[in-house]
C-alpha cells in the first residue's frame, strides 16, 4: 500500500511541477513577461496595448497574487487565454484533443497488449529460436525513428498502392454519423495508429519480456513444470498473474509516451490534433496555448498513473487482504 | 564470444565510417554544401542521392549533416553522462540527501519529455546548444537511475563497509571508491544514452524545431516533407536521412551489446 | 519381490560454464523398489537435488546429463511428453520451501484444483476433493485455509500445503527434498509416519543433508562431491559405517559429540573426501574400490568395520 502511495504521490507532485513551470517560465526568463504571455513582440505593441495587456494579465501586481490569477485560470477551466487566436485555450485543445486520443488510445492498447502476449511467451521460453528472433527484430525495429516508420508506411500503403488516404481524418463530403463516416474515419486512422505502435511496441516488448523471464525463474514456477503442470497453464496462470502489476505500470508510463509520439504522428500525418496544435502555437509563438497544452499533457500523465495505480491495488491480495501474518 | 566480437566491430565499423564523415567531409563528396544545381533531380552517377528543393545535392547534406548529428548526438550524451552520475550517485546516499535525489530521479522519469522539450525549447530558442542543454536536462534519467542501481549494490559491499568502518568520509567513498567502479555501467549507458539524444534530437528537428543554421538530419528529413517530396516521389530525399539515423542508431547499440556481457535479459533502451 | 519402481543409472550430470563443464554428479545409481525408501545423504553441493531435477525432467538450462538410463517402472524415462504426463499423477515432488514453491497470486484452492485437474477430477468434485486432501496432510479448518493466499500462511503450514498438493496424485514414486530441515527427531518421525501412511505403496527417495533420517528409511546412500561413498540398508550403514566418510556424518552428529572434521591437506584426489579422510594415502589419489559385503557397499580403499 505504501508503494502505490508513494507512486501516487509521485504522478501528482510531477504534475505540480509542470504547473509551477509554467507559471515561472515567462516571468523568469529574461524578456518582458508581456512577450511571453500574450505571444505578441514587444517592438510592434505600443505603450498603450502593452499596458492594457499588463492589466489584462495583472502582471503588476504581486507575484503570489498573479499565482493566485494562475491556479483560478487553471481550476475554472479557461487554462488561459489565447490572445492570437482570440479564445479560450481549453476550448482550442477540447476540439482538438478527441482526435489526439483517438490516435494515442488504440495505440497504447494495441502495443501493450502486444507487449504482454508476445513478451510473455519469449520471456516463458527464453533464449529458444522464437525467443531469439523476436528479440532481435524487436530491437532492431527499435532503432528505426518513428517518423521514417511512418514515412516508409506512408510510402508503401498511399502513394505507391494508394490503399489507404495519408492525410487528415475525413475525406471531404462524407455525411458525419453515417456508417460510411466512421469506416472512412477509420481508414484514416490505420496508419496513425500502426506507426504509433510499432515505434512503441519494442520497449514494450523487451520489459514484458524481461519481466517473464525473471518470474519465470522463480521457484514456484519450477515447482508448477514439477507438478507438470502444462505450459500453457503456467504461462497464464502462473507467470501472467504476476507480471500484472508491472503490466499496468508500464501502461501508465505507456499514455505519456504515446501521447508525445502522436505529436508527430500528427504533424506527419496532418491529423488536426493537439500536436498539430502544439507545433503552430510554436510556429506563432503564442505560449499561453503551449503551455495550456503543456498542463494538458501532464494531466493525462497524472491521470493514467494515477489510474494504473489504483488499479494495482485493486488486484493485488496483499493490499486487499492486509500484509502477511 | 565471436558473435559479440562481430557486434562491436559491426558497430565500430558504422561508426567509424560517420564519424570519418563528420570530420573529413571532404573525403566522401566533393562539392561543397550550400553548391546549387538544378533542384529535384534523381539519383545518379553525378549526384548519388540527387537534390533537394534548393538545387543542393543531398549526399553532401547527408555528409555534412553526420557532423551536426554527431555533435549534438555526443555533446548532449556527455552531458547526460554527468549528469545521471552524478544524480544517481548522490541518490544512493543515505538519508535525506538520498530521498531529495531519488524523488527527483521519479520526478523527471514521470515527466512528459518531448512536450515539455518543445515548450521549452520554444521559450528559449533553439540554437545547437540550447538543445543540446534541454536534451540533456531530460535525458539523464535512464543513466541515473542504472548508476543508483549499481551505487545501491555497491554500499553493501564488504570493501565500502570496510572504509565506512575505517572511518573515511563519505565524500571519499564516494568519489574514490564507489564512481571507479562504475564504469562499466557507464559506459554501457552512454552508448544507449547517444542513441535516445540522437532520437530525440532527430525528433525535435523533424518537428521543425531544430537549429536551422545546423542542419542535421531529422532537419533535413523536416524539409523534405514540407517541401513536397511526396508529391515529386523523391523519396530518395525523403528516407535517405532517416536510414542514416537508424544506422548510426544501430552502430551505437551494437556496441553497447558488447559491453553487456553480464546480463542474461536484453536492456531496455 | 517387491517391484522396481526406480532405477536410478545417472551418468554424468554437467554443467555449462563460462568458459568450462562442471561435473556435478558422476556414476551415481540406485533402485528403489515399491514400499520402500532411499535417504539420498550428502552435504550441500553434493549433486542431491540435481539428481531429482534430472528424473523429474526439469534440469536447469545449463545443465546437460550424457550417459545413463533412468528407469521408472522397467519404462526408460526421458524428458519429453511422457515425462510430462506422469509428473505430478505419478511421480510426485515434494519441494524443500513451501513458502517459496506457491504462487503468490494464488489461492491455496486454485493450488490444489490445478493439480486436481491433472488428475482429471471432474468440477464438481474438485472443492470436496481438495478439502480431504487438506485434512490427509492434517489440516483442521480446510474451508479456511482453501481461501488463504500463501503469503498468509506460515512456514509449516506452507509445508503441509505441498504434501497436500502431493496427496492429490497416486504417485507411485516421491521425490522429497529435505523435508525434514528444521525439525526435531520427533517431528522428523511423525513427517515419515505421515508419508508412508498416505503412500504406503509409493517409492521414496528423501533427500537430506541430516543422516540421521537414515534411521526413519530403509535404504541410504551417501553422497560426496557427485559421487557415491557407501549405500546399503540404512539400518546396517548406521550401526557400523564402512566408510570414513559416512563415519565423519556420524560424528557430526549432536548426540555424538559433533565432532569436526578438519581440513588434512590441499590437493584435490579422485575420491571427493580425499582433502579432509583421515585415512587417505596417495592410492586415493587415483581410484576408489568398490567393495561389497552383501548388506553395504562401498567406495573406499579401507573398511572401517
Amino acid at each position: 500500500m505504501k508503494k502505490y502511495g508513494k507512486n501516487i504521490l509521485l504522478a501528482l507532485v510531477c504534475f505540480l511541477f509542470i504547473v509551477a513551470l509554467n507559471f515561472f517560465l515567462p516571468r523568469l526568463l529574461p524578456g518582458d513577461p508581456v512577450a511571453y504571455l500574450t505571444g505578441f513582440d514587444e517592438e510592434n505593441m505600443s505603450a498603450a496595448q502593452m499596458e492594457s495587456y499588463r492589466q489584462a494579465l495583472h502582471l503588476d501586481k504581486p507575484v503570489v497574487v498573479q499565482f493566485g490569477y494562475y491556479l483560478r485560470s487553471l481550476a475554472d477551466g479557461t487554462l488561459g487565454f489565447s490572445f492570437q487566436k482570440n479564445a479560450a485555450v481549453s476550448s482550442l485543445i477540447g476540439q482538438r484533443l478527441g482526435y489526439t486520443l483517438q490516435i494515442t488510445l488504440p495505440a497504447v492498447a494495441l502495443s501493450t497488449l502486444l507487449g504482454l502476449i508476445w513478451g510473455l511467451h519469449c520471456g516463458f521460453c527464453k533464449n529458444t529460436l522464437t525467443d531469439r528472433l523476436s528479440t532481435s527484430f524487436l530491437i532492431l525495429l527499435n532503432t528505426v525513428p518513428i517518423f521514417l516508420i511512418g514515412l516508409a508506411l506512408m510510402l508503401v500503403f498511399c502513394f505507391q498502392n494508394r490503399l489507404l488516404p495519408y492525410a487528415g481524418l475525413n475525406t471531404a463530403g462524407v455525411l458525419p454519423n453515417t456508417p460510411a463516416f466512421y469506416w472512412d474515419r477509420l481508414r484514416h486512422l490505420i496508419l496513425p495508429i500502426l506507426t504509433l505502435t510499432l515505434a512503441t511496441a519494442p520497449s514494450r516488448f523487451l520489459l514484458m519480456r524481461n519481466t517473464a523471464a525473471k518470474i519465470s525463474a522463480e521457484k514456484y514456477v519450477l515447482y508448477a513444470r514439477q507438478r507438470g503442470l502444462s505450459n500453457h497453464k503456467i504461462k497464464f496462470g502462473y507467470v501472467l498473474k504476476n507480471i500484472a502489476q508491472p503490466f499496468l505500470a508500464m501502461v501508465g508510463m505507456s499514455v505519456s509516451t504515446c501521447v508525445g509520439g502522436s505529436l508527430i504522428i500528427e504533424n506527419l500525418f496532418s491529423v488536426n490534433g493537439m500536436g498539430k496544435l502544439l507545433t503552430d502555437a510554436v510556429y506563432t509563438l503564442d505560449y499561453p496555448l503551449m503551455q495550456g497544452i503543456l498542463f494538458v499533457t501532464a494531466g493525462i500523465m497524472a491521470i493514467s498513473m494515477i489510474g494504473t495505480d489504483l488499479l494495482c491495488i485493486l488486484i493485488d491480495p496483499k493490499v486487499r487482504l492486509g500484509e502477511a501474518l | 564470444m565471436i558473435k559479440r566480437l562481430f557486434s562491436l566491430f559491426f558497430g565500430l565499423f558504422l561508426l567509424l565510417l560517420f564519424l570519418t564523415a563528420a570530420i573529413f567531409p571532404g573525403l566522401f563528396t566533393a562539392y561543397g554544401q550550400k553548391e546549387m544545381f538544378a533542384p529535384w533531380l534523381t539519383p545518379e552517377a553525378e549526384h548519388l542521392l540527387g537534390t533537394n528543393a534548393l538545387g543542393y545535392d543531398i549526399f553532401t547534406e547527408l555528409v555534412y549533416g553526420a557532423k551536426e548529428t554527431l555533435f549534438v548526438g555526443v555533446c548532449s550524451s556527455v552531458l547526460t553522462l554527468f549528469l545521471g552520475a552524478a544524480i544517481g550517485t548522490l541518490s544512493g546516499a543515505k538519508g535525506f540527501v538520498g530521498g531529495v535525489f531519488n524523488g527527483l530521479i521519479h520526478i523527471f522519469a514521470l515527466l512528459p519529455k518531448l512536450v515539455t522539450l518543445i515548450v521549452l525549447a520554444a521559450f528559449v530558442g533553439s540554437s545547437s546548444w540550447n538543445l543540446i542543454l534541454l536534451i540533456a536536462a531530460f535525458g539523464w534519467v535512464g543513466t541515473a537511475r542504472a548508476v543508483r542501481a549499481r551505487v545501491v549494490h555497491l554500499k553493501v559491499q564488504p570493501f565500502v563497509e570496510n572504509c565506512v568502518i575505517q572511518g573515511y568520509s563519505p565524500w571519499h567513498i564516494a568519489v574514490r571508491h564507489i564512481v571507479p567502479n562504475l564504469s562499466d555501467v557507464l559506459l554501457s549507458r552512454f552508448l544507449l544514452g547517444v542513441n535516445s539524444c540522437i532520437m530525440m534530437e532527430s525528433t525535435l528537428s523533424f518537428l521543425g524545431f531544430g537549429d536551422l543554421y545546423h542542419p542535421t538530419w531529422g532537419t533535413m528529413m523536416n524539409f523534405a516533407y514540407k517541401r513536397g517530396a511526396f508529391l515529386r516521389q523523391a523519396y530518395h530525399y525523403l528516407l535517405s536521412p532517416g536510414v542514416c539515423i537508424m544506422l548510426l542508431s544501430m552502430a551505437f547499440f551494437f556496441m553497447s551489446l558488447y559491453f553487456e556481457r553480464r546480463r542474461t535479459t536484453i536492456q531496455e533502451p | 519381490m517387491a517391484e522396481a519402481i526406480l532405477d536410478y543409472a545417472g551418468g554424468e550430470i554437467r554443467a555449462r560454464l563460462e568458459k568450462s563443464h562442471k561435473t556435478l554428479v558422476q556414476n551415481v545409481s540406485f533402485t528403489i523398489c515399491a514400499g520402500e525408501s532411499l535417504a539420498l545423504i550428502g552435504e550441500t553441493g553434493s549433486g542431491k537435488t540435481m539428481i531429482a531435477l534430472s528424473i523429474l525432467g526439469v534440469l536447469p538450462e545449463n545443465v546437460g546429463q550424457r550417459g545413463g538410463r533412468v528407469a521408472f517402472c522397467g519404462r526408460e524415462l526421458r524428458p519429453g511428453r511422457t515425462l510430462r504426463r506422469l509428473l505430478g499423477v505419478e511421480i510426485v515432488y515434494i519441494p524443500q520451501n513451501g513458502g517459496e514453491a506457491l504462487n503468490p497470486s494464488k489461492k491455496v484452492k486454485h493450488h490444489l484444483y490445478d493439480s486436481l485437474k491433472k488428475m482429471r477430477v471432474p468440477g464438481a468434485a474438485l472443492h470436496r476433493t481438495a478439502c480431504e486432501k487438506l485434512s490427509a496432510a492434517g489440516f483442521m479448518e480446510t474451508e479456511e485455509i482453501m481461501e488463504l493466499y500463501p503469503f498468509q500462511l506460515s512456514g509449516g503450514m506452507a509445508q503441509r500445503v505441498t504434501i497436500a498438493l502431493a496427496a492429490c496424485s497416486r504417485a507411485k514414486l516421491i521425490l522429497a527434498d529435505e523435508p525434514t530441515n528444521g525439525l526435531d527427531m520427533e517431528a522428523k518421525a511423525a513427517f515419515m509416519a505421515q508419508l508412508n501412511g498416505l503412500f504406503p505403496q509409493a517409492a521414496k527417495l528423501v533427500i537430506t543433508h541430516d543422516i540421521s533420517v537414515a534411521a526413519l528409511c530403509d535404504q541410504a546412500l551417501v553422497l560426496c562431491g557427485g559421487k557415491m561413498l557407501e549405500t546399503g540398508r540404512a539400518a546396517a550403514l548406521l550401526k557400523t559405517p564402512r566408510h570414513p566418510y559416512t563415519r565423519a556424518l556420524l560424528d557430526a552428529l549432536v548426540e555424538n559429540g559433533m565432532q569436526e572434521t578438519k581440513l588434512l591437506r590441499q590437493e584435490t584426489g579422485f575420491c571427493p573426501f580425499y582433502k579432509r579422510c583421515p585415512k587417505a594415502d596417495e592410492q586415493c589419489r587415483r581410484q576408489m574400490r568398490r567393495q561389497c559385503d552383501g548388506q553395504v557397499e562401498w567406495w573406499c580403499n579401507y573398511d572401517l568395520s
